[in-house]
């Protein structure tokens, strides 16, 4: 599932963001998008961050949405070396982001899966201890994330 | 409120509509473990109604089919992308021009058609 997800083009190796605004721009400006599409899927991004943060602790957050802004269901995948405060559960900073958006006539149940997925991953990840940052190419981070992919 | 900015709100209630849906979804924290503040979740549909409010004021008539066409499919507003409507996959006619002088449905699905370059 996440295998397909993953584009090496849709990875940002080391963010600049230092605040959550910031840090769902940056990912937001991966995707080829004009900037009307942009605003509207920040909005509902930061929409889904008021109902409580999606950084889920240990130095991982999954903002997520569903937009009419995009065509497929599309992964970005974020490293922060710095850290970024994301208002995260356990308060920690985060140095790894999933940003994943769905198209809304998506059937759910795809979207659930690869949320799942992502989830499954990351306490893969969490698991391990430390967050890996030093990454010298995408590839790194896709054969990374892919390494905790075990189903 | 125009056209142009009926549809932007549409969409951005369908927006909320969809993340009300997902959250309060059993299956999202299960397979998830991501959990949600039920007093936001309040407030965001409070907000929701207001602007459901809104536009039921500025035309009564889309936002009714908005709210049948929910019931129905799930969503009641689409994009068009490649002429094609994304709820029904149905091609569009070549009579069908994208205007702001009318909002325009899907002659097969009915559902709110937006366009968005
Ligand atoms: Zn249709």
């Amino acid at each position: 599932m996440l295998k397909e997800l993953l584009r090496e083009d849709r990875i940002i190796l080391d963010m600049k963001a230092e605040t959550k605004e910031e840090a769902l721009k940056e990912l937001i400006d991966v995707l080829d998008l004009p900037d009307d599409k942009k605003e509207i899927l920040f909005k509902s991004l930061m929409q889904r961050e008021i109902l409580g943060s999606t950084g889920i602790g240990k130095g991982i957050a999954i903002p997520h949405s569903r937009s009419i802004v995009v065509d497929n269901i599309t992964l970005v995948v974020g490293i922060s070396k710095k850290g970024v405060d994301f208002e995260a559960l356990d308060g920690k900073p985060v140095h790894l982001f999933f940003m994943l958006i769905a198209t809304p006539n998506d059937p759910s149940m795809k979207y659930l899966s690869a949320l799942g997925s992502i989830a499954r991953v990351s306490r893969s990840i969490v698991g391990e201890g430390e967050i890996k940052t030093d990454f010298s190419s995408p590839k790194e981070v896709v054969d990374y994330i892919l390494s905790h992919d075990h189903e | 409120m125009s056209n142009k900015e009926f549809l932007k709100k549409l969409y951005f209630l369908q927006d909320l509509d969809l993340l009300i849906q997902q959250v309060e979804d059993p299956q999202y924290t299960e397979k998830t473990g991501l959990q949600v503040s039920p007093d936001k979740v309040e407030e965001l549909k409070r907000k929701r109604k207001e602007i459901a409010q809104e536009l039921r004021k500025a035309n009564p008539m889309m936002y009714q089919r908005y709210e049948m066409l929910r019931r129905k499919y799930g969503r009641g507003i689409t994009r068009v992308v490649n002429r094609m409507c994304t709820n029904c996959f149905a091609a569009l006619p070549a009579s069908i021009i994208p205007t702001d002088e009318k909002i325009i449905t899907c002659p097969n699905c009915s559902i709110i058609l937006i366009w968005l370059e």
